[in-house]
């Protein structure tokens, strides 16, 4: 091209120079993106957040959470940061199985701040390892429902069993749910454990040191321990932590007090106001509906 | 368009071909399963065969095998009893269905001595309300003198009063005043409930019970269901149902051989009601049990007249008689038409 006739011809100094800025302006783009590949961390740790009631509603953000973790490639491990009583049984059978499915991806740990029981429990049996404190309490594996109650007067339902239930009935579906609780547990924890099927079934809560005794638990320690254990066990030796945190929620099912552990049932919200659904519950603490108490679980 | 540019063209498009196709031909090169195809899970501990309960069949029919010839079975409403007459209706059908005749103690006009005077058998269920000495001297009379008493009663249970908010009512205890009744028969009633965690009715608090003692109160019984069962005490009574095996007491979480039906001569005490309800009459063997216990209610041979006439006056804080002093059936209360 040196001895073209056309005028377009660059004389070799300038084509080296040509040659050069396009290096330096390609290196100028290309650089950043080496500098931060060198110096970032070899992956993430999510650690995200199950505070509080567990329902329909809260339940989603924690698995959007959960989702995003397992298609996010940046994130490695990831850590359930759980203070919570539980709360309907539906939801907490929900978030068991986004935490198990997440778990079948990356390492899974658990972190009890003041309490991970009944339905919180369920939902972080799959994690590899459950850290408490001493103060924490976890267990409480059962299930509770109201009794059937009459069918309200003057109300015209097209069968027998729609308006209401029988006892008989309602403690064969309570049975069935702890078949399946009480399964996962011995699923999950059954290596670990030092109780038997039957003493799981109690429904007993327990604190951190006894939970690690027994086998509820694993380790005592903070969430800062849980996140360097998931870290451990995704290989990370240099990792960064992204939090979770649940969006600010209304509108929900069941409504935590601040005493902690009572739990009230808000009125339906299709009607029948007075009608107490059948919610199934797996929750620790007292529990009352707008008009009545269901019942108690002692410590 | 001249040929070095044509050239230039074709270069340009060969790129962008190769640049587009390639974004869209690496991601199934370096396929790596990411978000694709999620994890399969298999969850066998959900499995309807794992976690289904069983659901006992409910069948059979209510008999009496007693031959005895109209007898009179007072029933106790008359004590705040926390039962209800509907609840009763097994046992209380089954009575009139074999030509005995029930009628209610409810307090209103005769005493409770003046109705067992003309009565059979004593159906009294949790009261709520104790026995006065004068009562008790006269179910001790009764007894004495061949009448059948049938004690049963549940474990205390909480009340809230008050209405919605608990502060400003109160939650209370009430348990069955069944105490001085059963210690002059040498029975008493255990605190808290029986539970089962391992041989149960799809609930812990749902107990099987199976015969102790070969007596006629347990023949034909396997094993009847008691929903709410409270452990009998006794001194030399028949222990004639236990709980089955891995029975433990609420109140202590020890297991072992409690009584939950129990016979001391012309009294037998049961700590449950619930298997008599028409709900639970036909689970198990409960409705064997029902029929056992309506014969024992009848086949007892009463001397006439116990509990004898007091000599000055009338016992019991009773109200002055209206009309019609004797153990005549009383009509429920009846409200005033507005």
């Amino acid at each position: 091209m040196s001895d073209s006739s056309d005028g377009l011809s660059l004389s070799r100094t300038q084509s080296y120079a040509l040659a050069v800025a396009a290096a330096i302006l390609v290196s100028a783009v290309l650089a950043p993106v080496a500098y931060e590949r060198a110096s970032a961390p070899d992956g993430r740790v999510a650690v995200i957040t199950v505070e509080g009631t567990i329902s329909s509603s809260t339940v989603v953000p924690i698995q959007e959470d959960l989702r995003e973790a397992r298609e996010n490639e940046s994130i490695d491990a990831v850590v359930l940061d759980v203070d919570s009583p539980g709360g309907g049984a539906a939801a907490s059978e929900q978030l068991y199985l986004s935490v198990q499915r997440t778990a079948e991806e990356m390492p899974v740990v658990a972190s009890v701040k003041s309490s991970g029981a009944s339905g919180a429990y369920y939902a972080m049996l799959p994690a590899r390892d459950i850290y408490v404190t001493p103060a924490s309490l976890v267990g409480s594996v059962g299930v509770r429902g109201a009794a059937p109650g009459p069918s309200l007067p003057g109300e015209i339902a097209s069968g027998p069993d729609k308006a209401s239930s029988t006892a008989d009935r309602r403690r064969a579906q309570i049975e069935t749910l702890k078949n399946a609780f009480v399964g996962s547990v011995m699923r999950h924890r059954g290596d670990d454990l030092e109780l038997t099927r039957e003493e799981v079934a109690h429904a007993k809560v327990y604190t951190g040191a006894r939970a690690v005794e027994n086998g509820m638990a694993d380790e005592i320690g903070s969430t800062q321990d849980a996140i360097q254990r998931a870290a451990d066990a995704a290989d990370l030796e240099d990792y960064e932590v992204v939090r979770k945190e649940p969006p600010t929620r209304g509108g929900l099912l069941l409504l935590s007090t601040e005493g902690g552990g009572t739990v009230v049932v808000e009125e339906s919200p299709v009607g029948y106001d007075a009608v107490d659904a059948p919610t199934f519950l797996m929750v620790y603490g007292d529990v009352r509906t707008t008009d009545e108490v269901i019942g108690n679980v002692s410590a | 368009m001249s040929a070095p540019n044509s050239r230039l063209a074709a270069v340009f498009v060969v790129i962008v071909v190769v640049v587009v196709g390639g974004a869209a031909v690496v991601p199934y090169a370096l396929d790596s399963g990411g978000d694709g195809g999620p994890a399969s899970v298999e969850n066998q501990q959900f499995q309807p065969e794992t976690v289904l309960a069983d659901e006992t069949a409910e069948e059979g029919t209510i008999a009496m095998d007693s031959d005895a010839d109209s007898k009179t079975v007072l029933v106790d409403v008359g004590h705040a009893n926390a039962v209800s007459e509907t609840e009763l209706e097994p046992l209380l059908s089954t009575l009139a269905e074999n030509g005995h005749r029930v009628r209610f103690y409810r307090g209103q006009r005769a005493s409770l001595n003046e109705s067992l005077r003309t009565a059979d058998a004593f159906l009294v269920v949790s009261p709520r309300e104790r026995f006065t000495s004068d009562e008790l001297a006269g179910v001790e009379a009764f007894t004495d003198a061949g009448g059948r008493l049938l004690v049963m009663g549940d474990p205390p249970s909480v009340q809230a009063t008050g209405g919605l908010l608990l502060g400003l009512g109160g939650i209370q205890e009430t348990g069955p005043q069944t105490a001085s009744l059963g210690s002059t028969y040498g029975l008493a009633y255990g605190s808290g409930y029986l539970y089962n965690m391992a041989d149960n009715d799809n609930n812990y608090r749902s107990v099987f019970a199976e015969p102790s003692a070969n007596t006629d109160l347990a023949a034909g019984v396997d094993r009847v269901v008691m929903r709410e069962a409270v452990p009998l005490r006794t001194a030399d009574a028949t222990r004639v149902l236990i709980g089955s095996d891995g029975t433990h007491l609420s109140t202590t979480r020890d297991p072992g051989e409690y009584a939950v039906l129990a016979r001391s001569g012309n009294v037998v005490a049961v700590g449950d009601t619930d298997f008599v309800t028409r709900e639970n009459a036909y689970d198990a063997d409960n409705e064997v049990l029902i029929g056992n216990l309506a014969d024992f209610l009848v086949d007892g041979e009463k001397r006439a007249g116990a509990p004898a006439e007091p000599e000055p006056e009338p016992a019991g804080p009773q109200r002055p008689p209206a009309e019609g002093d004797s153990g005549e059936p009383t009509p429920p209360p009846t409200p005033a038409p507005a």
